[in-house]
């Protein structure tokens, strides 16, 4: 019935339209005949692309936590300003020196924004929700790692047991994810059904989710559970956010500027490049912690099979330049697998392969490669020295391999791009395997993600690289519970990647967050992508 | 007998069309769960069980016969990305892009009728078309945006819902639209100045306007009716950048994004309702015709 009565609203609106656009072409705008709710501070949070789904136990994207994170607490938190575990919903927690169980003390007088109280029963629904295979969790589920079953010891105690010591789960139980939902919302709602009716314990109640529009939560006004870096931020607080989808990138920061939004996440650089010089709107680039914008190298295809290639591959391109001329100077360079604010990041790789075209070429001619036909390529054959790299379309990555295509022509490669729209036209590109350079990469703050892409068995492994000594590394660091002994691993694995030229780091990634007057106080959380929305004010008048 | 073949006719274009999405989506590469589960952590036989549950592991042929038989029982299916029904996700899209394309056809009427007498008497007219012609949406639609709404504020620069949030991307895909309008429109009426009733009208000492209004113009009108109408698949097309571009819910931005996703059965429901509405259209085009040609009534 409803939607029946919307259709007519659209009908309705559509007649007026032709009608009002016969008479007058450009008449004047008229006003909204939705009625509006009346929150004090109400803003507008541009998103960059609508997820597929809005459930944070069942879809993956970040893009969903941007709101989500403060619909839910979850059991730990990470400190934005160190990163530093602290609690959440859980108040204390102790992991046995085996590593294999996880016990944590819950806060008391915590409420469900449905009214039901949050205890460790909760916990359990919750975990047997993500577990359950009907749920078809994408990426909750494999946060969990190694867990095997809880035990609930009384309503505020309850006990995570693991199979095998899997150091990440402190990092996984703090990210909204793993969010703690109201165990009676989630009965009372199918699978597909709950992300429109979502209820967490967060600062802000979740509201709506129309899809393809908006999305809109609203300040919790019971909120008194928060973590330490939770500030109560008053009268001035921002108490309804409505999120709105801005695909398109150009639209984004037309939308800022028209200030329809208030905050925009993912402006393209150049935008956010002029808007600094404007002083209108503050350009907030936020870190990404995770792996840089990267290519991987294939080792088993000729001539990237060739240590020596790969690393006059590294020698001949020149990052600054594409930062600078790309990114507009808002992100680092990268030098290793990691970017610098994920944790267990080491400096050591810096400058490992400085831009150095002469060395480039000389690695090359030692390599036994010559450009007898005298063209500026090097020759394979009868033809030239060719790398074939798979470009994806998002990141602005085409842009990176135009500018490598132009950086190496002047160490005698030529770059052949091969555009791949989405992400199954890159995996279906690499399974053909005439590759030599494919761009991937994931965010997280735990390292553990490299496990995914080093591996010698690893699904993403596609540098097809295997070295026991780098596995060995790799899984050790995620069966440590030493944070000492995990360093020490991922400093060595960090090296012993860049060593081998395994790939191509280009910047680490920044969400170019432009932020319109009148907002004040917007920080985000050490993955990069989840803005605080608690602290959220709008400026004293 | 004419009505029975008629609509037998509409129900084999779009056999005709599903068949051909249906075959052609899969030769791209991957599909939904392939997409989402790449960068999960979870290993290969996780994701071939995943397939395997949505019935994507089944030969071709088997996934194409079951997903008619649920479609002729009226079942478009369930989305591969979220599980909802594809007939839930075609009725929250379908009324802003209803909207959005009868805005703009009603722009298109009225700006290519404009456009076609003032380039029937005037170069100027058709050269004005020419342009219309050459300038892809993608590029109006920015510039529209950014003047209209970032620069002189008169309209939101986006949404939908609201009336003012409608103007501005059916005048952009309207006026794209008009174009062909025009020149069909230009077209008829030149041919129709030296038709021997307007000779003849012109003789009797008619005055020009009472020609061309109570001659010309109607005599064109037919052709135009079937022009409008095929313009309105091509306003089909427009309307997935168009939502793009003033992000406004619609069936054009789902559709898109479930090409992106791999999500096959949301790509199948939205391009077989478009399909349905062309051919509706072109079908009412047919009646109005024979409505409004005596000719046509009579055959």
């Amino acid at each position: 019935m409803r939607d029946v009565r919307r259709i007519g609203h659209y009908l309705r609106s559509a007649g007026i339209g032709v009608a009002l656009l016969v008479l007058t072409a450009c008449g004047s705008p008229t006003t909204a005949d939705v009625p509006q709710s009346t929150p004090q501070h109400r803003i507008v949070y541009g998103l960059t692309f609508e997820p597929s789904g809005f459930d944070p136990h069942i879809n993956s994207s970040s893009e969903l936590g941007i709101p989500l994170r403060s619909v839910y607490d979850t059991l730990i938190y990470r400190d934005p300003a160190d990163g530093r575990f602290v609690g959440g919903l859980a108040e204390a927690w102790e992991v046995t020196s085996d590593g294999l169980v996880y016990s944590f003390r819950l806060k008391q007088g915590v409420v469900f924004h449905d009214g039901t109280p949050f205890n460790a029963q909760a916990v359990g629904a919750n975990l047997d929700r993500i577990t359950s295979p009907e749920t078809l969790s994408q990426k909750a589920l494999f946060l969990l790692g190694t867990y095997q079953r809880y035990e609930i010891i009384d309503d505020y105690n309850i006990r995570l047991i693991l199979s095998e010591p899997y150091s990440p789960l402190l990092d996984s139980l703090s990210q909204v994810y793993l969010g703690i939902a109201s165990p009676t919302a989630l009965n009372q709602y199918s699978a597909e059904r709950y992300q429109f009716h979502q209820v967490g314990t967060g600062p802000f109640e979740f509201v709506e989710y129309l899809p393809g529009d908006r999305l809109v939560i609203r300040r919790n006004p019971d909120y008194a559970w928060g973590p330490a870096f939770y500030t109560s931020p008053g009268d001035l607080a921002v108490d309804e956010i409505e999120f709105r989808f801005y695909s398109d990138p150009a639209a984004r920061a037309i939308a800022l500027e028209s200030g329809d939004v208030q905050i925009m996440g993912e402006l393209l650089p150049t935008d956010a490049r002029a808007f600094t010089g404007e002083g209108i709107f503050t350009i907030n680039p936020t870190g990404i912690a995770g792996q840089p914008l990267q290519f991987m190298m294939n080792t088993t295809l000729y001539p990237t099979n060739s240590l020596s290639v790969r690393r006059a591959l590294l020698f001949g391109t020149n990052r600054e330049t594409i930062v600078d001329t790309i990114f507009q100077r808002f992100s680092r360079v990268a030098w290793g697998p990691l970017a610098a604010n994920t944790a267990f990041y080491t400096d050591q790789v810096v400058g490992a392969y400085p831009y150095d075209p002469i060395q480039a070429r000389t690695l090359l001619e030692q390599e036994g490669f010559i450009d007898a036909d005298n063209n500026g390529y090097y020759d394979v054959g009868e033809g030239d020295l060719e790398i074939h790299m798979i470009v994806p379309t998002w990141g602005m990555i085409p842009e990176v391999a135009q500018l490598l295509a132009e950086q190496w022509r002047a160490i005698g490669i030529r770059a052949v791009l091969e555009i791949a729209p989405t992400r199954a036209f890159v995996v279906d590109a690499v399974q053909e395997g005439e590759y030599h350079l494919v761009a991937f990469y994931s965010f997280g703050v735990d390292p553990s993600f490299l496990n995914d892409y080093f591996l010698s068995d690893a699904s993403l492994n596609w540098m097809n690289y295997e070295n026991p000594d780098l596995d060995t590394l790799l899984l050790d660091a995620v069966r440590q519970n030493d944070p000492s002994a995990r360093a020490a691993d991922y400093t060595q694995a960090q090296r012993l990647i860049m060593e081998q030229a395994l790939i191509l780091p280009i910047r680490d990634y920044v969400n170019l967050n432009g932020i319109g007057q009148g907002i004040d106080s917007l920080i985000f959380d050490v993955y990069g992508w989840f803005p605080l929305l608690h602290n959220l004010t709008v400026s004293a008048p | 007998m004419e009505i029975v073949r008629r609509i037998l006719r509409g129900v084999f274009s779009l056999w005709l069309a599903y068949t051909l999405l249906f075959f052609l989506l899969r030769i791209l590469p991957g599909d939904a769960i392939t997409s989402q589960m790449i960068d999960s952590g979870a290993g290969a036989e996780t994701i071939a069980a995943r397939r395997a549950a949505l019935g994507l592991d089944q030969p071709l042929a088997a996934q194409y016969f079951d997903a008619v038989f649920r479609l002729a029982r009226g079942d478009f299916g369930v989305s591969l990305t979220n599980g909802r029904a594809v007939s839930e996700t075609i009725a929250q899209n379908l009324p802003p892009t209803v909207a959005l394309a009868l805005g703009a056809i009603g722009v298109a009427i009225v700006v290519g009728l404009a456009l076609g007498v003032w380039s029937a008497l005037h170069t100027l007219g058709s050269a004005a078309i020419s342009l219309i012609l050459s300038v892809p949406i993608l590029w109006t639609g920015t510039i529209a945006v950014y003047v209209f709404s970032a620069q002189l504020n008169l309209f939101p620069s986006g949404g939908a819902g609201r009336l003012s949030q409608l103007i501005l991307p059916a005048l952009v895909l309207g006026i794209n639209t008009a174009g062909a309008i025009g020149t069909v429109f230009a077209a008829g009426l030149r041919e129709a100045r030296y038709a021997d009733y307007a000779i003849t009208a012109r003789a009797k000492g008619l005055n020009h306007s009472h020609v061309w209004v109570r001659h010309l113009a109607p005599n064109t009108f037919v052709t135009l009716i079937h022009v409008i109408a095929l313009q309105f698949g091509f306003l089909l097309g427009g309307v997935v950048v168009t939502e793009s571009i003033f992000s406004r819910p619609g069936l054009g931005r789902a559709l898109l994004s479930g090409v992106l996703a791999g999500d096959y059965p949301v790509v199948q429901g939205i391009a077989l309702v478009m399909a349905m509405s062309y051919v509706v259209i072109n079908a009412s085009a047919d009646l109005l015709t024979a409505v409004v040609d005596p000719r046509v009534r009579a055959q």
